[in-house]
């Protein structure tokens, strides 16, 4: 374990030194006090009339950022961490240290994971915040609690899937490409042909929505946990035999 | 004596029929065996295969006494290894480098981390990103890496690439103070016959992927002037006589 928790470290360290992840950070926060001052200009200029819901900033906010700035924070550090290391040889510097392939992987989809905990840490707080100074206080903190808790689950089989396309692309611009054309595209087909939304893991993206606010039912509910780590573990599986035969 | 490497019959062939074939060979503690051949001969391919960077297509490499294949972290617990251009974050600092490295290994301290780098004489340039390093500086930076955990057996890939002569000299005579002072055990490769000659106590030379020979340098120079025909020898031996 020790070498693992070593591995997600350096790979810590390693995304942490590349700046543009801190400019990211700071678009995310921007975002979130741009929204509540548009949303209270436009309020004063409609006597109240307009509002973006703005009250529940927290949760409106959420709905956002983990359908397309989380994600697209996840595909850029997974690539970071696996096809980009491939491309420049750097994966070899851990590879000839002495710690095992599986623990390698593991090790990065935990730091790319852990980053994008502190981008919904961050949303989490800054919106807070934000509601608890202009607001009208914290109306449904709990629910928001909640929420941003359970919306952890799809976006980590959304990363699984992000790392298994690392391992087929031969660039990093390549995946990238690739993976927000597949999210696209798999978004809209949920959209626009909803019997196939439910079998879609992007169609999870607001998991909370299925848990929040309403009575579950429990069989259907199963289907849905069952669905998710179906997909995880087909992604998780697939992904590590590809970088495990991977040659360097 | 203690082997401390051993490969019997590894083969790695690759799409384009190039690669390593039915490689063997045994290192006991405190030799340094040079691999001796042009490029495309097997070298790099046989010491990734050795370190888990390839799939062996056949054939068997210990460590220590433990398998690469079946058992890596034992194997490699006490291996330092530069194989090809050395890997770098280039974005990061050269001790930054050296930190990322040192984690793998419980017993390396902030210490010896400064000790390499003086070792390899990058210590003024401790806190400068690598991007900005020259190749020679890049390979010095690499040596270190390889240095790090104090091994006991290291596996160098040409270390004397992109080195001018006085840092070559100094790579040289590091390999031969690490050999002699502290029994370290070390397989270099190189195509420079007078390098090895002047480095190693063994020599094995590769040519097309095939091991043609496997000697103590002793043996190959009580036959031969010098290591450039020993090796000319053993080359012309199996593709027959030059035609002009």
């Amino acid at each position: 374990m020790q070498r693992y928790w070593a591995g997600t470290l350096n790979e810590i360290d390693k995304l942490l030194a590349k700046k543009k992840y801190y400019v990211f950070l700071a678009i995310e926060i921007a975002i979130c006090i741009l929204m509540l001052i548009l949303d209270k200009l436009f309020a004063r200029a409609s006597d109240g009339f307009i509002t973006f819901g703005a009250a529940d900033l927290s949760l409106m906010m959420l709905t956002f950022f983990i359908h397309v700035y989380i994600p697209l924070i996840i595909f850029m550090a997974s690539c970071d961490a696996f096809s980009s290391e491939y491309n420049d040889g750097t994966v070899k510097a851990i590879l000839i240290r002495p710690v095992t392939r599986l623990k390698v992987y593991l090790s990065k989809i935990t730091s790319v994971m852990l980053l994008a905990l502190g981008y919904l840490a961050a949303l989490f707080l800054t919106t807070v915040t934000l509601e608890l100074l202009f607001g009208e206080g914290l109306r449904s903190f709990w629910v928001s609690v909640g929420a941003y808790i359970l919306d952890i689950v799809p976006l980590f089989v959304l990363l699984l899937m992000a790392v298994l396309m690392n391992q087929l692309a031969k660039s990093s611009s390549l995946t990238m490409f690739l993976l927000i054309l597949v999210y696209v595209l798999l978004t809209v087909l949920g959209i626009f042909i909803p019997q196939l939304s439910g079998l879609l893991f992007t169609g999870y993206a607001q998991w909370h929505n299925l848990w929040l606010g309403q009575t579950i039912p429990f069989w259907p509910m199963i289907a849905k946990i069952g669905l998710l780590a179906g997909y995880a573990t087909i992604f998780m599986s697939g992904g590590y035999y590809l970088f495990e035969r991977r040659e360097f | 004596m203690e082997k401390i490497l051993e490969v019997t019959g590894l083969t790695k062939l690759y799409r384009n029929g190039r690669g390593a074939s039915n490689i063997s060979l045994t290192l006991e503690r405190g030799d340094v065996v040079g691999l001796l051949g042009p490029n495309g001969s097997g070298k790099t391919t046989t010491m990734k295969a050795i370190v888990g960077l390839v799939h062996a297509d056949s054939g068997t490499v210990k460590i220590f006494g433990h398998d690469v294949e079946e058992d890596f972290e034992k194997a490699m617990d006490r291996v330092g290894c530069l194989i090809e251009a050395p890997s770098l974050y280039e974005y990061m600092t050269a001790a930054a480098n050296l930190r990322l490295a040192s984690r793998y290994y419980p017993g390396v301290t902030k210490k010896r981390i400064e000790d390499v780098l003086k070792l390899v004489r990058l210590d003024k340039y401790k806190k400068d990103r690598v991007g900005r390093f020259s190749l020679g500086m890049k390979q010095r930076l690499g040596l270190a890496l390889a240095f790090l955990s104090e091994p006991e057996l290291l596996i160098l890939d040409e270390p004397a690439n992109g080195l001018d002569i006085e840092g070559i000299v100094e790579i040289r005579e590091i390999i031969l103070r690490l050999a002699r002072e502290k029994n370290i055990t070390f397989l270099i490769s190189s195509h420079i016959a007078a390098e090895i000659e002047k480095t190693c106590n063994k020599v094995a030379v590769l040519h097309e992927g095939e091991m043609l020979s496997f000697d103590t340098m002793e043996d190959a120079l009580a036959r031969y002037p010098t290591l450039e025909d020993y090796y000319l020898d053993k080359v012309r031996n199996k593709r027959g006589p030059l035609v002009l």
